[in-house]
């Protein structure tokens, strides 16, 4: 339950962040470098997490010719390499981030068509994902977010109240 | 702890060496002016000329949102096609 808990909020998390970065209108270009920057170590802590089933999956890609796992798989690696791209071109365009560690970019028309293209990649990858773990999304938000709100706990029985031992008893003692 | 540490690690290390490949990659076809037929969503090219607005990144979020939902129910509704598919006859 804590693990799902986790997956659950951490997900929601880097979703929210991903929407917002994409807009730099909404942001910003200095808020939406660094909520990048933010994401990309979120998205590595979201990998981290789904390790062993990524590394099972690896092992047995090749022996199991139709599953639905498969899919996920390559959309999964499809994405890290998409998400990549996305913040390679954003890091040699950068305005914000690379100069604050004394670094120098140069803008360039090319790799900002390059960031956009891969940007509108990791959008429709991350639709994909979404849309192939849609089961889960919804079991999960019904279990954790509208549950608690239909069947709410019922209350913890209180403890009886433990009274104090009146004067006259404790000096029959 | 040791164990996440070093998986946060390994995974850190795949992308920037992906990273770097990356960037040499396209290093030599970025020196040539690319056509611009990338469609951009009204983001990074548009700020750059067009600045900051409110109402037009929201107009944005929505319409990411609502291309995300498209595809999701196009998803789902192969899934449901295809597990309907193999139900067995009755």
């Amino acid at each position: 339950m804590k693990s799902l808990k986790t997956n659950f909020w951490l997900d929601a998390f880097i979703f929210a962040g991903f929407l917002a970065a994409l807009q730099p209108r909404l942001t910003g270009i200095a808020i939406h470098e660094w909520l990048a920057v933010a994401a990309t170590a979120t998205l590595v802590l979201h990998v981290v997490l789904h390790w062993d089933w990524a590394v099972g999956i690896t092992k047995k890609f090749f022996s199991n010719l139709f599953h639905v796992s498969r899919l996920n798989y390559l959309v999964g690696a499809l994405l890290f390499v998409a998400f990549t791209a996305v913040i390679t071109s954003g890091l040699v365009i950068s305005r914000v981030v690379m100069p604050a560690f004394g670094l120098q970019t140069f803008s360039s028309r090319s790799w900002l068509e390059i960031h956009n293209a891969s940007s509108n990649l990791t959008l429709l990858l991350v639709a994909l994902h979404f849309a192939l773990h849609w089961s889960w999304v919804k079991n999960t938000f019904q279990r954790l977010i509208l549950d608690p709100f239909k069947h709410p706990r019922p209350q913890t029985q209180s403890r009886p109240q433990v009274l104090p031992m009146p004067m006259k008893d404790i000096k029959a003692l | 702890m040791f164990k996440i540490i070093f998986r946060f690690l390994v995974i850190t290390l795949i992308a920037v060496a992906l990273g770097i490949g990356i960037y040499y990659l396209l290093q030599p076809s970025s020196a040539a002016t690319l056509g611009s037929g990338f469609r951009d969503f009204g983001r990074e090219g548009g700020f750059r000329e067009g600045g900051f607005s409110l109402v037009r990144g929201f107009f944005g979020i929505t319409g990411n949102l609502i291309l995300i939902a498209i595809v999701t129910m196009i998803v789902v509704s192969i899934q449901k096609l295809f597990s309907l598919a193999r139900l067995p006859k009755s």
